[in-house]
């Protein structure tokens, strides 16, 4: 491998591809007014998720607390929460895995030792997690002015003078922050334009066919692995300023939160540009010329962008949107944002690892084929 | 000494064959000239030899190094000037010939001095900063040679280098194919154009369906046909005694006399004309019209095909 070839090429993708004004402003700056123009359309929105109704939900439950109160909380809760959510009965541990990969909005911790409840929320249903708050809150308010008053009752005539404990509702253990507008299409337009990165390595394998340049460049001596490479580089670094102008506009700017993981965040932006490369690849071995290329990528892309919700705030159907490579990377782009770790992010970046694989095969697999056959 | 050896080559797309069975070799310091219509094979033959396609049979060696063997050792010793305008419309005229030296290999201050030259070498030096898409299409013609040549390689193969530009950049061209020659550079150069192979090429292989059909210089291809020139003078009085002395002129091989032409075939016709000029005159003849026609290398594919170079 002649690394000065691979290099020789990319840099001069990366020159073309910002040399034309349209170009650069779509590259650089669509991305900015993208997010700016659908974050402020779309904040009253999401402040008003506050107080929208809710359809009945789940919610995990665990009450290991033998206490009395906390056998009195349970049959509260489930006779008065059943008209608005059903409990699924399950353990403390790996609640939070269980939360992510079962999107349950709310959990309800009564542990076995302790005077609280725990209640933790998924950060993604402030509605559910509200509902769950007011009716915890209540039961708590009268269980707790029974224990004052028993407090004013001499100890000869009350029924239980150990429980002078008050009993509390643990609020600091959210699971993960609320999303602002900001933050979600900060996240869902980074994905879109990332995807929207393939296209150049597409357009430019396509030109380079369409003007024979790609026959001229293979009477030199260099191979077409260091050729495809220098134009997968060449995308990608473009692809990397993108994400690098994003993070830091956005976070200066509107002040986006991106959460304290960059490795995280790296990481799921290295897949979803290789993912945009072998999109452009595979786009470029069928379509003949740079404009066919650009409209129906274009029209793909922005179809499943509006499929996982990115231009409109929430996916049109949860089903339809785990089929859009957007849903995966914007589902844990977001996850990272409000505090998740690696391990909650694990099964997102396995699906967009399989997608990356799965596309790469074909494209490397069709592209043989193309270039032999030329 | 044979630079470009190729030896028994054959090519097939699907069932039809587009070489047959070709050899050939270049002699290093030649223009060497491949010439025939379209679909005679010529840009397969470049295309195998610039290891751009594969050859089914056959075997290529250039400046003794099997192409199958080494390819990319191969490529550094070639220049391809392609049909095409294969050029970068957003980048300057001093850009697109850097790139494709830096393909070659060239960096730094050799790079620097080389695309400087080719750019000079091709007349482009005061539109360096130009791009390809304000250039006329002589300009981009030239400015295709210049990328080509910027590695100074010891073989350069041009791909029919005039197609649809202006006599002027024609000329321009052909006159650069001759210097490029003079410096030390062997050249294959295709063409349908005859005229150009024959005014450049000092060996030439005519082509048809994938096979060499005749090889040489171009007059040993003209000897193919005949070796006379034929000189038709249309006249309104000519008589037997005329004609009688006419035949005694040194250097006319025949002379005949049909329905008011004299037909004479000479080995070479400029020097005898002036002689047959004077007896016609001195003899009272008064000419019509003269016709002379020398063998060219349309008429020795006629002969050859019975086709016109251009069908």
């Amino acid at each position: 491998m002649n690394w000065k070839h691979v290099t020789t090429i990319a840099i001069n993708d990366i020159k073309m591809s910002l040399r034309s004004p349209v170009s650069f402003v779509l590259i650089l700056f669509m991305p900015i007014i993208m997010v700016f123009v659908m974050g402020s359309v779309m904040k009253p929105a999401f402040d008003m998720a506050e107080t929208q109704t809710v359809d009945h939900f789940d919610v995990i439950y665990v009450n290991e607390n033998p206490e009395g109160w906390a056998k009195a909380y349970d049959s509260f809760i489930r006779n008065s929460g059943a008209d608005y959510f059903s409990l699924v009965e399950s353990s403390e541990v790996g609640i939070e895995d269980q939360m992510i990969e079962n999107g349950y909005p709310v959990a309800i911790i009564v542990p076995s030792v302790g005077n609280y409840v725990q209640i933790i929320g998924s950060g993604k249903g402030l509605a559910e997690e509200t509902v769950v708050r007011t009716l915890t809150g209540g039961f708590l308010s009268s269980l707790n002015f029974t224990i004052a008053l028993n407090d004013s009752i001499p100890s000869d005539v009350s029924p239980n003078p150990q429980s002078k404990q008050y009993i509390t509702e643990k609020t600091p253990d959210t699971l993960f922050s609320n999303i602002t507008s900001y933050q979600y299409f900060a996240s869902s337009m980074l994905v879109f334009f990332l995807l929207t990165s393939g296209m150049s390595i597409g357009t430019a394998l396509t030109d380079d066919r369409s003007i024979k340049i790609h026959k001229r460049i293979n009477a030199y001596p260099i191979r077409e692995k260091e050729y495809l490479i220098g134009k997968i580089v060449g995308s990608g670094t473009i692809g990397v300023i993108q994400a690098i102008l994003v993070i830091a506009v956005t976070t200066l700017v509107f002040g986006v939160d991106w959460g304290d993981k960059p490795m995280e965040i790296t990481m799921i932006i290295a897949l979803v540009i290789f993912i945009s490369s072998a999109i452009g690849i595979l786009f470029s071995s069928f379509i003949k010329s740079s404009g066919a290329l650009t409209a129906s990528m274009t029209v793909v892309l922005w179809f499943m962008a509006f499929l996982s919700g990115g231009f409109t705030g929430a996916p049109i159907s949860d089903t339809v949107s785990n089929l859009t490579i957007n849903h995966w990377a914007f589902q844990s782009i977001t996850t990272v944002m409000t505090g998740g770790e690696f391990s909650n992010i694990q099964r997102e970046l396995a699906v967009l690892l399989i997608i990356a694989t799965l596309l790469w095969g074909a494209a490397l697999t069709i592209y043989k084929r193309r270039v032999t056959n030329e | 000494m044979e630079l470009i050896k190729i030896q028994d080559l054959t090519k097939r797309y699907g069932s039809n064959i587009a070489v047959d069975n070709l050899s050939l070799s270049v002699t290093e310091g030649d223009i060497f000239g491949l010439l025939g219509p379209n679909g005679a094979g010529k840009s397969t033959i470049i295309n195998i030899v610039c290891g751009l396609l594969k050859a089914d049979v056959g075997t290529i060696t250039i400046d003794n190094i099997n192409i199958k063997s080494d390819p990319m050792e191969v490529k550094r010793r070639i220049g391809l000037v392609p049909q095409e305008i294969a050029l970068y419309d957003v980048l300057t005229a001093r850009e697109n010939i850097s790139f494709f030296g830096k393909l070659a290999g060239l960096r730094g201050n050799i790079l620097k001095q080389r695309t400087d030259e080719a750019l000079e070498f091709v007349g482009l030096t005061d539109k360096f900063n130009g791009t390809p898409k304000e250039f006329s299409g002589g300009m981009k013609r030239r400015l295709n040679i210049a990328c080509a040549i910027v590695h100074q390689p010891k073989i350069i193969i041009m791909d029919e280098p005039t197609v649809g530009i202006d006599p002027q950049s024609r000329n321009h061209i052909l006159d650069s194919v001759k210097r490029l020659n003079q410096m030390g550079s062997t050249i294959i150069y295709t063409s349908h154009y005859m005229e150009e192979v024959e005014s450049i090429c000092n060996q030439i292989s005519i082509l048809d369906n994938g096979r060499v059909i005749a090889s040489g210089t171009k007059e040993q291809l003209k000897r193919i046909v005949s070796n006379e020139d034929r000189i038709t003078i249309e006249c309104l009085n000519m008589n037997y005694s005329s004609l009688e002395k006419l035949k005694t002129v040194h250097g006319l091989n025949h002379v005949e006399f049909n329905d008011n032409k004299i037909e004479i075939l000479a080995e070479n016709a400029q020097s005898v004309l002036q002689d047959v000029f004077f007896l016609l005159s001195s003899n009272d003849v008064r000419i019509k019209e003269v016709k002379m026609s020398v063998p060219n290398l349309e008429t020795v594919f006629l002969s050859l095909t019975g086709r016109k170079l251009r069908d």
